[in-house]
């Protein structure tokens, strides 16, 4: 008899349908799986068969051919495991039950208990698009599927629960749903603006700039802080969306990332990868087209300390993503989209050594070596960053340590102000902040008076700013002109905007 | 042919040998008058040339001692457009008649006309400096420029190249003297910048083209910035800097030397209040140097507003931190950036990190 049994793989972030079919027939005893498994499908045959054995029923001792439909798409992970079990069950007539558009989802344990298993929430989500209802998932990640709206999941500890259930013997309640309420900020962070002691200057450019989703660049000695201030950027960001958070979620999820207590990634992602990254951990890829870093950064910030530190090649791919939010990571085994919508958020020494520009220590970089170190950040990806701003070394900050600042919660507040007010102003141009607009945006929204452009002209002369330099300085003249509530940019808005550069 | 006369024709074929010694040129050029070519000049230096460096070495430039060799080389400069200048030479600058060990031949690029000029004047200074030094240098230029002065200096980063990019940006004339020969620039990303010096002002080398610049010859090579101008101004330099080379010559040869003062502890500046110490001219305003040549100064009115000036008062104690500007106007840190932006663009601050200073001491009512 042959039985059928719907599972879901995960190709990228996108669900995508396997049935899996199950024959028991006769001939010499044999547990076959076909159907385009990879390593970890293949090897569930081993789980399945002990599984089932430890839940107190029998693995048919017959011929078993199992067969994952479509054969041509590629079926990876473990998540497969609950699917096989049943279906070899129903097969071997030891379930009978209606199991027609239920989708079986988990990795069994040899004992026969249910594991937890990755992406759960992007494939509920798929799988709602194609009209699926009912889901059987693992107890351990019923909290990420909790946020789904319109679905019935059920979730079991063991195969036999799950066995139970469709005997009608002992019926699983499904999972209460729910709603999102975006949490408070001061929970989510260990860290609050109010604790950076002086830096006025580079938190004002932080303001800035994630009021407008501009990137940004600190520039200062080692030890000043500029980590602890990156650190900041997330808690100063607008408050997450379910929308966002949900996107967010799919990404961690899919990489294995997410905490078993939250179920949903609440506060905004912080990732700081290590200047020894490769491009591939960078991007994504391998040969399971994993996310990388910057699509496990999206709606949240990706610092990058140290920047020159990094490889040409992996700094350079920044660049794609940086203009389109996203990144297309073609492999030999297959192409996904990944969202990378990220803030980035970089830092360097003004040189090698560290103190080139200090009048009180000497710097012992050769002016090659200074010049190389640079070189390193090319000129098309530090023109995707309008914000470079000087972090003050620590004896200022020592002398304006006593006051203490604003929180981040204050800013924040701000930020969503500012934030609305670009949304409200590009609802017809499909981006979101002003960090996003194009040459066409520009013309549209940042119209300069005659006096700015005679300021702009003036700027270009006196401090040689290269052309490049010049729809930057208008973007985030554009944000603070928001900042102050100004329809028009200003002047001074113009001549602030001058000031975050570094010379 | 290609313009030289006979004479000057084995000088430059003579220094084109790069290990023939400078002191053995000169002696043997001393021993030699009216050669009416060069296997005859090499004739008459012959026993000099076995006596002090044996058969092999004459053996070696009998062999090149011909026609082809010459036109090779010489081709090289022309299409190079390199000029030799021997000192022989009408034009061979007078001011290097008197100094030690005067170049043999010099290869210029340029005007060579400058090289006996008046109005020449050396601005140098150290590589590393401070912005507001470098500030500083691009205000002294353009006032040296105006008063119709024609800067002399190096081709280093920093100072150097601040004094060229100033004149070229001010379409006048400079001077530029290397240390290596003009095919071998250090840096070699001025290369640029020498093409654009060329074009109206003046690239000078002692050495022939091919010569690699070497560390001994970046000092010696002072020699001639100060030799070819009537003063010299040091805009900045550590107590080790080869800057303080220059000002030692300039010393020695008798030309005026003005230095920019620091504040005690700014390292890029010790070699200079050192000078200071041992009797330069102290100067911290180009009228300084114009007034000493009895030049009238024609600075422009600054036209400071209200705002302006109350950042401007804050900074005459001398440079500040932009928090301590704040707090002493009592305003937000970002209410007075716009302000320092027009200060800056209008060069009247430099920003040096988040710390902003006065490039200029005449604005006290």
């Amino acid at each position: 008899m042959i039985a059928k049994v719907l599972t879901y793989t995960l190709i990228g972030l996108k669900g995508v349908p396997v049935s899996v079919e199950v024959d028991v027939n006769n001939g010499l005893p044999a547990f076959e799986v076909v159907g385009l498994a990879d390593t970890a499908v293949k090897e569930s045959k081993e789980r399945v068969r002990t599984a089932i054995k430890n839940s107190g029923r029998q693995v048919p001792t017959r011929r078993v051919t199992i067969n994952l439909a479509p054969a041509d798409i590629k079926k990876e992970g473990s998540s497969l495991d609950l699917a096989l079990a049943v279906g070899v069950l129903k097969s071997s007539g030891q379930l009978i039950a209606d199991t027609d558009r239920v989708v079986f989802l988990g990795e069994l344990s040899l004992d026969g208990s249910l594991r937890r298993i990755n992406g759960v929430l992007p494939t509920l989500i798929s799988a709602t698009e194609e009209g699926y209802k009912k889901f059987i998932i693992p107890k351990d990640n019923e909290k990420e599927a909790s946020f789904v709206d319109g679905i019935e999941v059920l979730s079991a500890k063991s195969l036999t629960e799950v066995v139970d259930h469709f005997s009608g013997l002992n019926p699983l309640t499904p999972i209460e749903k729910h709603d999102y309420k975006s949490k408070s900020a001061k929970n989510l962070y260990d860290t609050d603006l109010s604790l950076v002691k002086g830096q006025t200057v580079a938190k004002r450019a932080l303001e800035v700039a994630v009021s407008g989703g501009h990137n940004l660049l600190f520039v200062g000695a080692p030890g000043t802080g500029k980590t602890m201030l990156a650190k900041c950027i997330p808690t100063i960001m607008p408050d997450m969306t379910f929308q966002e958070a949900l996107e967010t979620t799919k990404i961690h999820s899919v990489a294995g990332m997410l905490k078993d207590s939250d179920g949903i990634v609440f506060s905004r992602p912080f990732r700081s990868p290590h200047h020894t990254a490769t491009t591939v951990s960078m991007t994504g890829g391998s040969a399971s087209l994993r996310p990388g870093e910057i699509s496990l950064a999206h709606n949240g910030v990706l610092f990058l300390d140290e920047m020159p530190e990094y490889s040409r090649a992996t700094l350079e791919s920044l660049r794609q993503p940086l203009e389109d939010g996203d990144i297309t990571v073609s492999r030999a085994s297959g192409s996904v989209d990944y969202p990378a919508n990220f803030i980035l958020c970089g830092s360097m020494n003004p040189c090698p050594c560290g103190n080139y520009g200090s009048s009180d220590r000497e710097c012992t970089c050769t002016p090659a070596q200074i010049s190389k170190y640079k070189a390193k950040i090319s000129g098309p990806l530090l023109d995707r960053i309008d914000i470079q701003v000087e972090v003050d070394s620590v004896k200022y900050t020592e002398l304006s340590g006593q006051t203490l600042g604003e929180t981040s919660e204050q800013v924040r507040q701000r930020v969503n102000r500012t934030r609305l007010i670009q949304k409200e102003r590009f609802k017809n141009d499909g981006i979101t902040t002003n960090a996003d607009m194009g040459e066409k945006h520009i013309k549209k929204y940042c119209k300069l008076s005659n006096e700015c452009e005679r300021i702009l002209k003036s700027t270009y002369e006196s401090l040689h700013l290269s052309p490049r330099a010049r729809s930057r300085i208008i973007k985030v003249a554009r944000t603070i002109a928001d900042m102050d509530l100004y329809d028009d940019i200003r002047p001074e808005h113009i001549l602030e905007a001058v000031s975050y550069r570094h010379s | 042919m290609y313009d030289y006369t006979k004479e000057q024709l084995c000088i430059i074929w003579l220094d084109s040998f790069l290990g023939l010694e400078y002191k053995h040129k000169a002696q043997i050029l001393e021993g030699v008058n009216n050669t009416s070519s060069i296997t005859a000049f090499l004739e008459q230096s012959k026993d000099y040339l076995i006596n002090a460096l044996g058969e092999n070495v004459y053996s070696t430039l009998k062999s090149s001692a011909n026609r082809e060799y010459l036109e090779f080389i010489l081709n090289i400069y022309k299409k190079k457009g390199i000029t030799a200048i021997t000192f022989r030479n009408e034009n061979y600058p007078k001011t290097f008649k008197n100094i030690n060990c005067p170049p043999i031949v010099i290869y210029c690029k340029g005007d060579t006309s400058l090289l006996n000029a008046k109005n020449l004047f050396g601005v140098v200074g150290s590589r590393k400096s401070l912005n507001s030094s470098l500030a500083l240098t691009e205000r002294y230029v353009k006032e040296l420029i105006k008063a119709d002065f024609i800067p002399v200096t190096g081709i280093a980063e920093g100072v150097d190249a601040k004094v060229l990019t100033t004149a070229i940006e001010e379409k006048s004339k400079a001077i530029s003297v290397i240390a290596g020969g003009l095919d071998n620039l250090y840096p070699k990303q001025h290369f640029d910048l020498v093409e654009k010096v060329s074009e109206k002002g003046l690239v000078v080398s002692e050495y022939p083209p091919q010569v690699e610049p070497r560390p001994f010859m970046f000092p010696v090579r002072n020699r001639l910035i100060s030799a070819l101008s009537i003063g010299v101004l040091i805009v900045s330099g550590g107590m080790k800097s080869g800057t303080l080379y220059t000002a030692e010559y300039a010393e020695e040869y008798g030309k005026d030397l003005f230095v920019v003062p620091y504040s005690a502890g700014v390292i890029s500046g010790a070699g200079c209040n050192d000078l200071i110490k041992r009797g330069a001219m102290l100067t911290d305003t180009p009228e300084d140097i114009l007034s000493f040549y009895g030049v009238e100064s024609s600075s422009e009115e600054l036209n400071l507003s209200v705002e302006e000036k109350e950042i401007v008062n804050v900074l005459f104690s001398g440079e500040k931190h932009i928090e301590k500007i704040s707090s002493a106007l009592n305003k937000r840190v970002f209410e007075i950036m716009p302000t320092l932006s027009v200060l800056e663009i209008k060069k009247v601050v430099v920003k040096n990190g988040n710390t902003y200073g006065l490039t200029r001491n005449d604005l006290e009512d």
